[in-house]
């Protein structure tokens, strides 16, 4: 007897929006499995906030459901769902700056409790934090789309060229944008060292 | 230094996060290893870049379990779907029906009236006086049903709509984040507490003066309650074995189910 989970083994995410499209509910949990942790890895890299990138990847689980029918079956879900994802985050910081929120807000847990890569000792974490810190610094001196790009190169190492099909923008405009904001972030953490 | 060097010291940030094509690659390679200037920039603006990556491959935990991500998906796709009701059902039809139904009992009214009264001669003022009456008996006739059929329809709505939103708290608490520095021992439940007061509060006035259109709702409005004014107690940060004590209840008691099925039978026209 097989499990749920081992149902879907091998079915491809364009067979699973063929499924959800026909009606079948079940398909959206695998789609769910494979795509959370990086959908959250790009809403998170771009909020700096972990309850506001899980609403995040939550909204964009639900309007892959509620809107399933619009989603092109030869299309990339996956693709699809970055789209949605990080102009939700652009949308959710844009809301937060006009509420005048802070824009950043860097979570204690974040800086505290977050495994380093490698074993580290007190003056290594001392240095990790404030590297952190610099780096918060330096994501705030960006603008939404440079933010994005940054977001997007790093947090899901798309290439330029689906940086710019999946914002709707130029390449050259990624090209630039990646630049400034690269030099944008120099200037804002040589700022925050000094 | 030459127009070279301003060109491509302007494209320095994208050699740092490396994406130029090779061919670029090399050509701003061979400029830098010459420039100064171009060295030092571009050795600060790889440390951005390495800051980034350090950044993005660092192992941030998913807030929550996928079971309970998938339950809150679920809980807002359910809360959103038509067959959920979070518009009013009366809205504007009935009134619109009984609009047409006034109208309709004026004309027959008047029509009857008329009818009745020519072969006797009556005079023209007293048509129309009795066309007035009868229109009036019909019109206060017809005013009562509706605004009867209209509290009604609004009181099931009303608790269709308080027992949706409790619904979504109950589901949202038995999937709640970790509290901030707790590991795995407590959750964070303050925006379901403060959503179960709230519902608390309102529920009062949605429900008051029209019990007996709810008298198939009430065990389960009972019920409800309960488990609301439990959750509504909660403190920010609550152990997780009290939440999932309330979830194990809920489910042996079947309380979502039973929500599920009031609900429908509220909402049926």
């Amino acid at each position: 007897m097989r499990t749920a989970s081992e149902r879907w083994n091998g079915v491809r995410d364009t067979d699973l929006l063929a499924q959800l499209q026909a009606g079948d509910e079940d398909a959206l949990a695998p789609l769910m499995a494979r795509h959370e942790r990086r959908l959250y890895g790009i809403a998170y890299g771009y909020l700096r906030n972990s309850e506001d990138a899980l609403e995040v990847v939550q909204d964009a689980f639900v309007k892959l459901f509620q809107q399933s029918e619009r989603v092109d079956t030869r299309a990339e879900v996956g693709a699809w769902l970055t789209r949605v994802a990080i102009n939700a985050a652009i949308d959710r910081y844009r809301q937060k700056k006009r509420r005048g929120t802070r824009e950043v807000e860097v979570e204690n847990e974040d800086l505290q409790h977050i495994p380093s890569r490698r074993e580290a000792g007190p003056l290594d974490n001392l240095h990790t934090e404030d590297s952190r810190r610099e780096l918060e610094r330096g994501l705030r001196a960006l603008n939404e789309t440079q933010r994005a790009v940054v977001t997007l190169r790093h947090f899901s190492e798309l290439s330029l060229d689906e940086i710019a099909s999946t914002l709707g923008v130029r390449l050259g405009t990624v090209k630039s944008s990646l630049n400034r904001a690269l030099a944008r972030m120099k200037t804002a953490m040589g700022e925050a060292r000094a | 230094m030459n127009l070279l060097h301003f060109r491509y010291r302007d494209r320095l940030g994208l050699l740092a996060a490396d994406v130029l094509d090779p061919q670029e690659t090399d050509a701003m390679s061979k400029h830098v290893s010459t420039c100064r200037p171009c060295q030092a920039e571009l050795s600060e603006l790889r440390l951005v870049s390495v800051a980034l990556e350090d950044d993005a491959v660092m192992d941030r935990p998913f807030p929550i379990s996928s079971d309970a991500l998938r339950t809150r998906v679920l809980a807002q796709i359910r809360s959103a779907s038509p067959h959920s009701v979070k518009q009013p059902v009366w809205s504007l039809r009935p009134i619109a029906m009984a609009l047409s139904l006034i109208g309709v009992g004026l004309l027959t009214g008047v029509l009857v009236t008329r009818m009745s009264s020519a072969p006797a001669q009556v005079e023209p003022a007293q048509i129309a006086q009795a066309s007035a009456d009868s229109a009036a008996a019909d019109s206060a006739a017809n005013d009562a049903a509706f605004y009867e059929r209209l509290q009604k329809t609004h009181a099931r709505a009303n608790a269709v709509r308080y027992l949706s939103e409790a619904q979504d708290v109950l589901m949202q608490v038995a999937s709640a984040a970790d509290c901030p520095n707790s590991g795995k021992e407590s959750v964070d439940v303050t925006r379901e507490a403060q959503t179960s007061r709230l519902l608390l509060k309102r529920r009062a006035a949605l429900v008051s003066g029209t019990e007996d259109s709810l008298i198939a709702a009430r065990g389960v409005m009972e019920e409800v309650e309960g488990v609301l004014q439990q959750v509504a107690e909660f403190e920010q940060c609550t152990r997780r074995t009290e939440v999932d004590a309330i979830a194990l209840r809920m489910d042996r008691r079947k309380l979502l189910m039973k929500i599920d099925l009031v609900t429908q039978e509220l909402a049926a026209p």
